[in-house]
Protein backbone atom coordinates (compact mmCIF):
# COMPACT_ATOMS: atom_id res chain seq x y z
CA UNK A 1 0.00 0.00 0.00
CA UNK A 2 2.82 2.34 0.96
CA UNK A 3 4.58 1.76 -2.36
CA UNK A 4 1.38 2.59 -4.25
CA UNK A 5 1.09 5.91 -2.41
CA UNK A 6 4.74 6.71 -3.10
CA UNK A 7 4.32 5.90 -6.81
CA UNK A 8 1.23 8.09 -7.11
CA UNK A 9 2.86 10.94 -5.17
CA UNK A 10 6.07 10.90 -7.25
CA UNK A 11 4.22 10.79 -10.57
CA UNK A 12 1.87 13.58 -9.42
CA UNK A 13 4.78 15.74 -8.29
CA UNK A 14 6.63 15.26 -11.58
CA UNK A 15 3.47 16.14 -13.55
CA UNK A 16 2.95 19.26 -11.41
CA UNK A 17 6.58 20.38 -11.80
CA UNK A 18 6.42 19.90 -15.60
CA UNK A 19 3.11 21.80 -15.74
CA UNK A 20 4.59 24.75 -13.80
CA UNK A 21 7.66 24.78 -16.08
CA UNK A 22 5.50 24.71 -19.22
CA UNK A 23 3.18 27.46 -17.97
CA UNK A 24 6.24 29.67 -17.39
CA UNK A 25 7.54 28.92 -20.90
CA UNK A 26 4.09 29.56 -22.34
CA UNK A 27 3.94 32.98 -20.62
CA UNK A 28 7.21 33.89 -22.35
CA UNK A 29 6.53 32.45 -25.80
CA UNK A 30 2.75 32.93 -26.31
CA UNK A 31 2.88 36.71 -27.00
CA UNK A 32 5.78 36.23 -29.44
CA UNK A 33 3.97 33.40 -31.24
CA UNK A 34 0.83 35.56 -31.47
CA UNK A 35 2.83 38.44 -32.97
CA UNK A 36 4.51 36.10 -35.47
CA UNK A 37 1.18 34.61 -36.53
CA UNK A 38 -0.39 38.06 -36.98
CA UNK A 39 2.59 39.11 -39.12
CA UNK A 40 2.35 35.89 -41.16
CA UNK A 41 -1.40 36.48 -41.67
CA UNK A 42 -0.68 40.01 -42.93
CA UNK A 43 1.99 38.61 -45.29
CA UNK A 44 -0.58 36.20 -46.71
CA UNK A 45 -3.02 39.08 -47.24
CA UNK A 46 -0.33 40.96 -49.17
CA UNK A 47 0.23 37.90 -51.39
CA UNK A 48 -3.36 37.97 -52.69
CA UNK A 49 -3.59 41.77 -52.76
CA UNK A 50 -0.07 43.10 -53.38
CA UNK A 51 -1.19 46.71 -53.55
CA UNK A 52 -3.33 46.51 -50.42
CA UNK A 53 -2.32 47.98 -47.08
CA UNK A 54 -3.72 48.63 -43.63
CA UNK A 55 -5.97 45.57 -43.62
CA UNK A 56 -8.76 45.68 -41.05
CA UNK A 57 -10.97 42.71 -40.07
CA UNK A 58 -14.66 42.96 -40.97
CA UNK A 59 -17.32 41.73 -38.55
CA UNK A 60 -18.90 39.18 -40.87
CA UNK A 61 -21.77 38.22 -38.55
CA UNK A 62 -23.59 41.43 -39.48
CA UNK A 63 -23.99 40.43 -43.14
CA UNK A 64 -25.68 37.63 -45.06
CA UNK A 65 -22.50 36.29 -46.66
CA UNK A 66 -21.98 32.92 -48.39
CA UNK A 67 -21.53 30.02 -45.96
CA UNK A 68 -17.98 29.35 -47.08
CA UNK A 69 -16.75 32.75 -45.87
CA UNK A 70 -14.91 32.53 -42.55
CA UNK A 71 -13.00 35.85 -42.40
CA UNK A 72 -12.93 39.11 -44.33
CA UNK A 73 -10.35 41.92 -44.25
CA UNK A 74 -10.96 45.36 -45.72
CA UNK A 75 -7.96 46.94 -47.46
CA UNK A 76 -7.24 50.58 -46.68
CA UNK A 77 -7.26 51.60 -50.34
CA UNK A 78 -10.48 49.67 -51.12
CA UNK A 79 -11.20 46.03 -51.84
CA UNK A 80 -11.43 42.97 -49.64
CA UNK A 81 -9.49 39.83 -48.84
CA UNK A 82 -11.80 36.91 -48.11
CA UNK A 83 -10.91 33.65 -46.36
CA UNK A 84 -13.10 30.76 -47.47
CA UNK A 85 -13.32 27.19 -46.26
CA UNK A 86 -14.85 24.85 -48.77
CA UNK A 87 -15.18 21.16 -49.58
CA UNK A 88 -13.64 19.69 -52.72
CA UNK A 89 -12.86 15.99 -52.87
CA UNK A 90 -12.07 16.28 -49.17
CA UNK A 91 -13.06 18.71 -46.46
CA UNK A 92 -10.97 21.59 -45.22
CA UNK A 93 -9.85 23.35 -48.41
CA UNK A 94 -9.01 26.86 -47.18
CA UNK A 95 -8.67 29.58 -49.84
CA UNK A 96 -7.62 33.21 -49.47
CA UNK A 97 -8.92 35.46 -52.26
CA UNK A 98 -8.36 39.19 -52.84
CA UNK A 99 -10.96 41.31 -54.71
CA UNK A 100 -10.22 44.96 -55.51
CA UNK A 101 -12.66 47.89 -55.45
CA UNK A 102 -13.58 47.21 -59.10
CA UNK A 103 -14.65 43.65 -58.40
CA UNK A 104 -11.59 42.06 -59.98
CA UNK A 105 -9.71 39.15 -58.36
CA UNK A 106 -6.19 40.34 -57.43
CA UNK A 107 -4.93 36.96 -56.27
CA UNK A 108 -5.87 33.68 -54.64
CA UNK A 109 -3.92 31.08 -52.71
CA UNK A 110 -4.82 27.76 -51.15
CA UNK A 111 -3.73 27.88 -47.49
CA UNK A 112 -4.46 24.24 -46.75
CA UNK A 113 -6.17 21.29 -48.37
CA UNK A 114 -6.38 17.51 -48.33
CA UNK A 115 -7.08 17.10 -52.05
CA UNK A 116 -5.46 14.10 -53.67
CA UNK A 117 -3.21 15.68 -56.28
CA UNK A 118 -2.20 18.98 -54.75
CA UNK A 119 -2.66 20.96 -57.97
CA UNK A 120 -4.94 23.41 -56.11
CA UNK A 121 -1.79 25.22 -54.97
CA UNK A 122 -1.43 26.52 -58.55
CA UNK A 123 -5.05 27.45 -59.29
CA UNK A 124 -4.73 30.93 -57.76
CA UNK A 125 -2.69 32.27 -60.69
CA UNK A 126 -5.50 31.30 -63.08
CA UNK A 127 -8.04 33.31 -61.09
CA UNK A 128 -6.14 36.62 -61.21
CA UNK A 129 -8.11 39.19 -63.21
CA UNK A 130 -11.37 37.24 -63.04
CA UNK A 131 -14.65 39.06 -62.42
CA UNK A 132 -18.16 37.87 -61.59
CA UNK A 133 -18.87 37.79 -65.34
CA UNK A 134 -15.71 35.96 -66.46
CA UNK A 135 -15.11 33.50 -63.61
CA UNK A 136 -17.08 30.76 -65.37
CA UNK A 137 -14.83 30.92 -68.42
CA UNK A 138 -11.51 30.12 -66.74
CA UNK A 139 -9.82 27.07 -68.28
CA UNK A 140 -7.69 25.85 -65.36
CA UNK A 141 -10.47 25.97 -62.78
CA UNK A 142 -13.19 24.86 -65.15
CA UNK A 143 -15.22 22.99 -62.54
CA UNK A 144 -14.74 19.64 -64.29
CA UNK A 145 -13.52 17.98 -61.08
CA UNK A 146 -14.72 18.22 -57.52
CA UNK A 147 -11.62 20.24 -56.57
CA UNK A 148 -11.83 22.76 -59.42
CA UNK A 149 -15.59 23.13 -58.93
CA UNK A 150 -15.10 23.89 -55.24
CA UNK A 151 -12.27 26.30 -56.06
CA UNK A 152 -14.32 28.12 -58.69
CA UNK A 153 -17.32 28.37 -56.36
CA UNK A 154 -15.06 29.75 -53.63
CA UNK A 155 -13.82 32.47 -56.00
CA UNK A 156 -17.45 33.25 -56.87
CA UNK A 157 -18.28 33.47 -53.16
CA UNK A 158 -15.36 35.85 -52.62
CA UNK A 159 -16.59 38.08 -55.48
CA UNK A 160 -20.14 37.99 -54.10
CA UNK A 161 -18.85 38.84 -50.60
CA UNK A 162 -16.95 41.84 -51.95
CA UNK A 163 -20.09 43.02 -53.78
CA UNK A 164 -22.28 42.67 -50.71
CA UNK A 165 -19.86 44.44 -48.38
CA UNK A 166 -19.08 47.21 -50.84
CA UNK A 167 -22.78 47.87 -51.43
CA UNK A 168 -23.53 47.85 -47.70
CA UNK A 169 -20.71 50.28 -46.94
CA UNK A 170 -21.75 52.60 -49.75
CA UNK A 171 -25.32 52.54 -48.42
CA UNK A 172 -24.18 53.23 -44.87
CA UNK A 173 -22.05 56.20 -45.93
CA UNK A 174 -24.70 57.55 -48.33
CA UNK A 175 -21.98 58.14 -50.91
CA UNK A 176 -21.79 57.36 -54.58
CA UNK A 177 -19.83 54.19 -53.80
CA UNK A 178 -17.35 52.32 -55.92
CA UNK A 179 -17.70 50.42 -59.11
CA UNK A 180 -18.30 47.36 -56.95
CA UNK A 181 -21.34 48.85 -55.18
CA UNK A 182 -22.75 50.03 -58.50
CA UNK A 183 -22.46 46.53 -59.84
CA UNK A 184 -24.05 45.17 -56.70
CA UNK A 185 -27.03 47.44 -57.12
CA UNK A 186 -27.39 46.44 -60.74
CA UNK A 187 -27.31 42.76 -59.82
CA UNK A 188 -29.85 43.22 -57.06
CA UNK A 189 -27.50 41.83 -54.47
CA UNK A 190 -28.60 44.47 -51.98
CA UNK A 191 -31.71 42.38 -51.50
CA UNK A 192 -29.54 39.74 -49.85
CA UNK A 193 -28.43 42.10 -47.16
CA UNK A 194 -29.73 41.86 -43.67
CA UNK A 195 -31.40 44.96 -42.41
CA UNK A 196 -28.61 46.85 -40.77
CA UNK A 197 -29.26 50.28 -39.34
CA UNK B 1 40.35 3.52 -23.72
CA UNK B 2 38.35 2.33 -20.68
CA UNK B 3 35.05 0.79 -21.73
CA UNK B 4 33.08 2.86 -19.22
CA UNK B 5 35.34 5.92 -19.28
CA UNK B 6 33.87 9.34 -19.97
CA UNK B 7 35.43 9.57 -23.44
CA UNK B 8 34.14 6.10 -24.38
CA UNK B 9 30.62 7.08 -23.27
CA UNK B 10 30.82 10.29 -25.28
CA UNK B 11 32.03 8.84 -28.57
CA UNK B 12 30.24 5.49 -28.65
CA UNK B 13 27.12 7.16 -30.03
CA UNK B 14 28.98 8.57 -33.00
CA UNK B 15 29.75 5.27 -34.71
CA UNK B 16 30.04 2.04 -32.71
CA UNK B 17 26.63 2.46 -31.03
CA UNK B 18 25.18 5.01 -33.39
CA UNK B 19 21.44 5.11 -32.58
CA UNK B 20 20.37 5.28 -36.23
CA UNK B 21 22.88 3.10 -38.08
CA UNK B 22 23.69 0.50 -35.43
CA UNK B 23 20.83 0.44 -32.90
CA UNK B 24 18.28 1.11 -35.72
CA UNK B 25 16.22 3.45 -33.55
CA UNK B 26 14.35 6.61 -34.62
CA UNK B 27 13.72 5.31 -38.13
CA UNK B 28 10.50 7.33 -38.66
CA UNK B 29 12.02 10.83 -38.19
CA UNK B 30 15.14 9.64 -39.99
CA UNK B 31 13.22 8.89 -43.17
CA UNK B 32 10.78 11.80 -42.84
CA UNK B 33 13.09 14.72 -42.12
CA UNK B 34 16.11 13.90 -44.27
CA UNK B 35 14.81 15.31 -47.56
CA UNK B 36 16.56 18.59 -46.72
CA UNK B 37 19.80 19.31 -44.87
CA UNK B 38 18.22 22.14 -42.87
CA UNK B 39 15.32 19.94 -41.76
CA UNK B 40 17.68 17.12 -40.75
CA UNK B 41 19.94 19.47 -38.80
CA UNK B 42 16.98 21.05 -37.00
CA UNK B 43 15.48 17.67 -36.12
CA UNK B 44 18.86 16.33 -34.95
CA UNK B 45 19.59 19.30 -32.72
CA UNK B 46 16.05 19.40 -31.30
CA UNK B 47 16.19 15.68 -30.46
CA UNK B 48 19.71 16.08 -29.02
CA UNK B 49 18.58 18.94 -26.75
CA UNK B 50 15.67 16.84 -25.46
CA UNK B 51 17.93 13.80 -25.05
CA UNK B 52 20.56 15.66 -23.02
CA UNK B 53 18.03 17.43 -20.78
CA UNK B 54 15.88 14.34 -20.18
CA UNK B 55 18.96 12.17 -19.48
CA UNK B 56 20.20 14.67 -16.87
CA UNK B 57 16.83 15.05 -15.11
CA UNK B 58 16.05 11.32 -15.15
CA UNK B 59 19.48 10.53 -13.80
CA UNK B 60 19.09 13.21 -11.12
CA UNK B 61 15.81 11.70 -9.85
CA UNK B 62 16.59 8.03 -10.58
CA UNK B 63 16.68 7.10 -6.88
CA UNK B 64 13.38 8.85 -6.16
CA UNK B 65 11.39 7.42 -9.07
CA UNK B 66 9.72 4.10 -8.08
CA UNK B 67 10.39 1.17 -10.40
CA UNK B 68 6.68 0.59 -11.07
CA UNK B 69 5.99 4.07 -12.47
CA UNK B 70 9.36 4.79 -14.06
CA UNK B 71 8.09 4.65 -17.67
CA UNK B 72 5.21 7.14 -17.10
CA UNK B 73 7.62 9.40 -15.20
CA UNK B 74 10.18 9.24 -18.03
CA UNK B 75 7.48 9.98 -20.62
CA UNK B 76 6.18 12.99 -18.68
CA UNK B 77 9.72 14.40 -18.33
CA UNK B 78 10.54 13.79 -22.01
CA UNK B 79 7.18 15.21 -23.16
CA UNK B 80 7.79 18.28 -21.01
CA UNK B 81 11.14 18.97 -22.66
CA UNK B 82 9.73 18.32 -26.14
CA UNK B 83 6.92 20.82 -25.47
CA UNK B 84 9.50 23.36 -24.25
CA UNK B 85 11.53 22.92 -27.45
CA UNK B 86 8.31 23.22 -29.49
CA UNK B 87 7.27 26.45 -27.75
CA UNK B 88 10.65 28.14 -28.12
CA UNK B 89 11.08 26.97 -31.71
CA UNK B 90 7.56 28.18 -32.57
CA UNK B 91 8.37 31.58 -31.06
CA UNK B 92 11.93 32.14 -32.25
CA UNK B 93 12.40 29.81 -35.25
CA UNK B 94 8.92 29.67 -36.83
CA UNK B 95 10.19 28.57 -40.26
CA UNK B 96 11.96 25.54 -38.78
CA UNK B 97 8.88 24.84 -36.65
CA UNK B 98 6.74 24.72 -39.79
CA UNK B 99 9.35 22.64 -41.62
CA UNK B 100 9.47 19.91 -38.96
CA UNK B 101 5.70 19.87 -38.48
CA UNK B 102 4.33 16.92 -36.55
CA UNK B 103 7.74 15.22 -36.31
CA UNK B 104 8.82 17.76 -33.68
CA UNK B 105 6.05 16.65 -31.30
CA UNK B 106 6.80 13.02 -32.14
CA UNK B 107 10.25 13.34 -30.51
CA UNK B 108 8.30 12.47 -27.34
CA UNK B 109 7.91 8.89 -28.53
CA UNK B 110 11.32 8.68 -30.22
CA UNK B 111 12.78 5.30 -29.25
CA UNK B 112 16.28 6.75 -28.88
CA UNK B 113 15.28 9.08 -26.06
CA UNK B 114 13.17 6.60 -24.09
CA UNK B 115 15.76 3.89 -24.81
CA UNK B 116 18.64 5.94 -23.37
CA UNK B 117 16.51 6.93 -20.36
CA UNK B 118 15.71 3.29 -19.65
CA UNK B 119 19.07 1.73 -20.48
CA UNK B 120 21.49 4.44 -19.31
CA UNK B 121 20.19 7.52 -17.48
CA UNK B 122 18.10 5.46 -15.05
CA UNK B 123 21.23 3.62 -13.86
CA UNK B 124 24.13 6.07 -14.14
CA UNK B 125 25.35 9.32 -12.64
CA UNK B 126 24.25 12.73 -13.89
CA UNK B 127 27.63 13.48 -15.52
CA UNK B 128 27.79 10.19 -17.41
CA UNK B 129 24.13 10.52 -18.46
CA UNK B 130 24.82 14.00 -19.83
CA UNK B 131 27.81 12.65 -21.79
CA UNK B 132 25.67 9.79 -23.11
CA UNK B 133 23.01 12.31 -24.16
CA UNK B 134 25.58 14.48 -25.94
CA UNK B 135 27.18 11.50 -27.70
CA UNK B 136 23.90 9.89 -28.77
CA UNK B 137 22.43 13.28 -29.74
CA UNK B 138 25.45 14.09 -31.89
CA UNK B 139 25.36 10.59 -33.38
CA UNK B 140 21.68 11.03 -34.27
CA UNK B 141 22.32 14.48 -35.77
CA UNK B 142 25.30 13.29 -37.82
CA UNK B 143 23.35 10.27 -39.07
CA UNK B 144 20.45 12.44 -40.21
CA UNK B 145 22.85 14.91 -41.81
CA UNK B 146 24.74 12.24 -43.74
CA UNK B 147 21.50 10.83 -45.19
CA UNK B 148 20.10 14.32 -45.88
CA UNK B 149 23.23 15.46 -47.75
CA UNK B 150 22.94 12.52 -50.16
CA UNK B 151 19.17 12.92 -50.62
CA UNK B 152 19.17 16.70 -51.09
CA UNK B 153 22.31 16.99 -53.23
CA UNK B 154 21.40 14.18 -55.64
CA UNK B 155 17.61 14.24 -55.23
CA UNK B 156 16.98 17.99 -55.38
CA UNK B 157 20.27 19.28 -56.82
CA UNK B 158 20.82 21.64 -53.92
CA UNK B 159 22.60 21.88 -50.57
CA UNK B 160 20.80 23.57 -47.67
CA UNK B 161 18.54 25.24 -50.21
CA UNK B 162 21.39 26.54 -52.42
CA UNK B 163 21.19 25.15 -55.93
CA UNK B 164 24.22 23.27 -57.26
CA UNK B 165 25.10 23.86 -60.94
CA UNK B 166 24.75 20.77 -63.18
CA UNK B 167 23.18 18.66 -60.41
CA UNK B 168 20.09 20.89 -60.29
CA UNK B 169 19.37 19.86 -63.90
CA UNK B 170 20.16 16.18 -63.33
CA UNK B 171 18.26 15.24 -60.18
CA UNK B 172 17.39 11.71 -59.11
CA UNK B 173 13.83 12.42 -57.94
CA UNK B 174 13.51 8.93 -56.45
CA UNK B 175 15.90 9.89 -53.64
CA UNK B 176 13.57 12.47 -52.10
CA UNK B 177 10.68 9.98 -52.02
CA UNK B 178 10.21 7.53 -49.14
CA UNK B 179 11.66 4.47 -50.99
CA UNK B 180 14.75 6.52 -51.91
CA UNK B 181 15.20 7.44 -48.26
CA UNK B 182 14.97 3.78 -47.27
CA UNK B 183 17.55 2.85 -49.92
CA UNK B 184 20.04 5.48 -48.72
CA UNK B 185 19.39 4.44 -45.12
CA UNK B 186 20.15 0.80 -45.94
CA UNK B 187 23.34 1.68 -47.81
CA UNK B 188 24.52 3.80 -44.88
CA UNK B 189 23.86 0.94 -42.42
CA UNK B 190 25.95 -1.37 -44.63
CA UNK B 191 28.70 1.26 -44.85
CA UNK B 192 28.86 1.71 -41.07
CA UNK B 193 28.94 -2.06 -40.59
CA UNK B 194 31.81 -2.30 -43.07
CA UNK B 195 33.68 0.61 -41.45
CA UNK B 196 33.44 -0.87 -37.97
CA UNK B 197 34.53 -4.34 -39.19
CA UNK B 198 31.79 -5.96 -37.14
CA UNK B 199 32.97 -4.31 -33.91
CA UNK B 200 29.58 -2.61 -33.54
CA UNK B 201 27.41 -4.43 -30.99
CA UNK B 202 25.23 -7.10 -32.49
CA UNK B 203 21.81 -8.05 -31.30
CA UNK B 204 23.17 -10.67 -28.89
CA UNK B 205 25.34 -8.04 -27.22
CA UNK B 206 22.25 -6.39 -25.77
CA UNK B 207 21.13 -8.15 -22.66
CA UNK B 208 17.48 -8.38 -21.73
CA UNK B 209 18.42 -6.98 -18.32
CA UNK B 210 17.07 -3.47 -18.14
CA UNK B 211 15.16 -3.67 -21.41
CA UNK B 212 11.66 -2.17 -21.17
CA UNK B 213 10.29 -4.74 -23.61
CA UNK B 214 11.86 -7.84 -22.05
CA UNK B 215 8.60 -8.94 -20.43
CA UNK B 216 6.76 -8.89 -23.75
CA UNK B 217 9.30 -10.42 -26.17
CA UNK B 218 10.06 -13.54 -24.15
CA UNK B 219 13.74 -12.72 -23.86
CA UNK B 220 14.61 -13.05 -27.53
CA UNK B 221 17.85 -11.06 -27.10
CA UNK B 222 19.12 -13.64 -24.61
CA UNK B 223 18.08 -16.41 -26.96
CA UNK B 224 15.42 -17.70 -24.56
CA UNK B 225 12.33 -16.80 -26.53
CA UNK B 226 11.89 -16.12 -30.22
CA UNK B 227 14.77 -17.65 -32.17
CA UNK B 228 16.93 -15.42 -34.27
CA UNK B 229 16.96 -16.18 -37.95
CA UNK B 230 20.10 -17.79 -39.21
Amino acid sequence: MKSYIKSIAVLTLICAAVAVLLSGANAITAPIIEENEAAAAMEALKVVMPEGADFQPVEIGRYALPETVTEVYRAGGGGYVVTLETVGYATGMVILCGVDQNGVVTGAICLSSSETLGYEADYGAAAVGATAETVDGLDVISGATMTTEAYKNAIKDALETALILSSEEAGASGGAGTALSGAAAALGICGLLKGVA
Amino acid sequence: MKKNGNMAILIKGLLLENPVFVLILGTCPTLATTTTVIGALAMGLAAAAVLICSNVVISLFRKLIPETVRIPCYIVIIAGFVTLVQMFMHAFLPELYDLLGVYLALITVNCIILGRAEMFAGKNSVGKSALDGIGMGLGFTLALLSIAVIREVFGSGSFAGMEIPFLRDHTVDFLVKAPGGMLVYGVMIALVSWLTHGRAPRKKSFSCAGCASAAYCSGSCDGAGVKEEA
